[in-house]
């Protein structure tokens, strides 16, 4: 990354926004903090930042309010909105008035932080095209497969396969999604056709550190040993 | 409902304040009825002996300056009775017992005037009614007496019989009356029982309903009493809302803090010049605040789950796809356990009722126990079925005994053996109390394999 990414935290309780502040700045982004919505509106319109964590209990404008006076104000910039509050109504609220994600407290640093990270990307228009997980890299430009430094050699459907497994690691993709990656939706697949496809899959992925994990009735799952 | 306490019978009091005049009129009635029947018999019987006195004095005469008397056989045939009397008779002249038997002497003050006389005396120690009749016959200075006397056992028969059914009478007029007022209480009071019924049902519920109770039917009486329940039922209602609120705000309060301790743990926990003892520390606080953030979580969704149902929407969903989504949302974490999870249907899609983010958090609940306190590399069967539908999440772990299998639908309950994980003992009562958000039924039943614990669900089929 050429330019550094600047970070905007809007939270009012200062012993969590220190911990942010302390977390984000480790991951080496450049963060402001301030601790009420109008500070906010006002530091919004001086500095580009590549995306905003905006808690929704500030003292002096309700945070969802905020969240509308920005995007009123055509600032762009990918919103990640916390709240103590959990109930889905505030989700879906944060959601429709333009927040792209949504944590409820407490929060684990690294979800955030992964969230935050994914917020910047998408930002940034261009999604990384390398997929890499430990040995395994996945070029989605140029299609090649790397496991460690040797190549690892995959059909078209093999690694559209795993690369939605990949994509979505550590959690049990539906066979018919992954269905849909191999063949084309017309086509009358017996369900055994992906069970083969699985199984090379496994076979060339023996010594990777990766297992591919079968959760009968709800699908596949892709995990590192 | 016990019935035990210093409380007494409407029945009672009331038995008690109207039989007990009662008795006293019907004793009033009795004595002066006995009296009457004393009277009545005395006075018909006495008809009877003086027709016969009469009879035979009529056949008082002197032939040939002797007295004569032709004693008819009809004269004492009136006097025979059922009972048997004895019937005396005797004549009196001078104050000698001319003929007849000697012992029916005309007695100490035996008055020589016309008319009949009654008096009671006795014939060989036995009682008898004796009439008596001074008769002037022509040719003689001095009246003959003429005397008729019966034993009384006839009459005092008639008295007692009579006096039998008197009595007999009352007795049953008691007893109507009694049975009467026994039953007009317990018709009158049946709206009560009624009423008794329909806060009996609530007791049993495991959810507190505060609904009024019903005020049409109530006898006037019971009117100001159910209406000041009502009120209490109002008051109640308030104050339990009140304070299932104040556990929700207060679990949303303690979240802001717990974001800022648990933030710092983790920051804390990423150094690596940490001694090994600050970091066992730092770890036993890091697994305590995730403790405290899942009860907090779990405390707001009981909340939210014991809501009173307002107008829920009846929204439809598909139990099949619901189940899948949730299920594979734990799946992670089972698998992390080394446990096996799989998920059976027989359908490819089953409407049903309810909400499918409360049936989401259902099942959520029931595989975190699941995996919570199944065993390391145990197996979770997860299985839709329709008509009726029914969503059934088994594990081969260590089972609920039976008689624990209410008591853990309890907040905060823990079998004895789980005291120690950190589950917050919120998880069934959540899933039960969302259950019934949306009518279906959760149950714990005993997998066919005989070991684990199997969660059943039963949906209410769209």
């Amino acid at each position: 990354m050429g330019v550094r990414m600047r970070l905007l935290i809007v939270e009012d309780d200062a012993a969590l926004a220190r911990g942010l502040l302390k977390a984000f700045r480790g991951d080496g982004l450049a963060v402001d903090h301030v601790s009420c919505g109008q500070d906010a509106l006002e530091i919004v319109k001086m500095e580009p930042y590549s995306a905003i964590i905006l808690d929704l209990g500030l003292p002096d404008i309700d945070g969802l309010t905020v969240l509308k006076r920005m995007r009123s104000m055509h600032v762009s910039t990918p919103i990640l909105i916390l709240t103590a509050r959990d109930g889905t109504s505030d989700r879906v609220n944060g959601l429709d008035h333009g927040a792209d994600d949504y944590l409820s407290k407490p929060f684990a640093v690294e979800e955030l932080e992964a969230r935050v990270r994914a917020l910047i990307r998408r930002g940034q228009g261009s999604p990384d095209p390398i997929l890499s997980l430990g040995l395994l890299k996945l070029d989605r430009a140029t299609g090649a497969a790397y496991l460690g430094d040797d190549v690892l050699d995959l059909t078209r459907r093999e690694r559209s396969v795993l690369e939605t497994l990949v994509s979505r690691v550590g959690t049990v993709v539906p066979k018919p999604r992954l269905a849909a990656d191999v063949f084309d939706y017309d086509d009358s697949v017996s369900p055994n056709a992906l069970e083969v496809y699985i199984g090379r899959l496994r076979r060339k992925l023996e010594k990777s550190g990766l297992e591919i994990l079968t959760v009968r009735g709800l699908g596949y799952l892709l995990r590192q040993i | 409902m016990s019935t035990s306490g210093q409380g007494y019978s409407i029945k009672g009091r009331l038995l008690w304040t109207l039989l007990a005049p009662l008795c006293v009129i019907l004793i009033v009635l009795g004595v002066s009825g006995a009296w009457l029947v004393e009277q009545n018999v005395e006075s018909s019987s006495d008809r009877v002996l003086s027709g016969s006195l009469q009879a035979i004095g009529e056949t008082l005469a002197m032939q040939e300056g002797f007295i004569t008397l032709d004693l008819p056989p009809s004269a004492l045939g009136m006097l025979e009775n059922a009972d048997r009397d004895n019937v005396f008779y005797s004549v009196i002249y001078r104050g000698k017992v001319i003929t007849g038997y000697p012992e029916l002497t005309a007695g100490r003050n035996a008055i020589y005037v016309d008319g009949i006389r009654f008096r009671d005396g006795f014939f060989h120690g036995v009682p008898i009614r004796i009439a008596m009749e001074a008769k002037l016959v022509p040719q003689l200075d001095a009246p003959v007496i003429v005397q008729v006397a019966e034993t009384t056992k006839n009459r005092r028969a008639l008295v007692y019989r009579m006096m039998i059914s008197l009595m007999a009478g009352e007795l049953f007029l008691l007893l109507v009356i009694a049975s009467l007022i026994f039953f007009a209480v317990g018709w009158g009071l049946r709206p009560l029982a009624a009423l008794r019924r329909i806060v009996e049902a609530r007791v049993g519920q495991p959810e507190l309903e505060f609904a009024q109770l019903p005020l049409q039917g109530m006898p006037q009486e019971v009117l100001p009493f159910v209406s000041a329940f009502n009120a209490l039922l109002e008051h109640v209602e308030t104050t339990f809302e009140t304070l299932r609120r104040f556990t929700s705000d207060a679990s949303h309060q303690l979240r802001a803090p717990l974001a800022v301790v648990r933030t710092h743990v983790e920051l804390l926990g990423r150094r690596t010049d940490m001694p090994g003892e600050v970091r066992v520390s730092l770890n036993d606080i890091s697994q305590a605040v995730k403790a405290l953030q899942r009860l907090i979580v779990q405390l707001i969704a009981l909340a939210k789950a014991e809501r009173p149902p307002q107008g829920e929407p009846t929204d439809r969903f598909d139990l099949v796809e619901c189940t899948e989504v949730a299920s594979r949302a734990c799946a992670t974490r089972a698998l992390d356990r080394g446990m096996e999870l799989s998920f059976e249907t027989d359908r490819d899609k089953l409407v049903v009722h309810g909400s499918a983010m409360f049936a989401g958090e259902m099942i959520a609940n029931l595989l975190d126990n699941c995996i919570r306190y199944g065993f390391e590399k145990g197996h979770i069967t997860i299985r839709v079925s329709g008509s009726p539908a029914r969503l059934e999440i088994e594990d081969d772990g260590p089972g609920i005994p039976v008689a624990q299998r209410d008591r853990v639908f309890e907040r905060f309950y823990r079998l004895p053996q789980n005291s120690h994980s950190e589950g917050s003992g919120l998880g069934l009562s959540i899933v039960r109390a969302l259950g019934r958000r949306m009518a279906a039924t959760v149950s714990l039943e005993t997998p066919s394999g005989g070991k684990g614990i199997k969660a059943v669900i039963q949906f209410q089929s769209a």
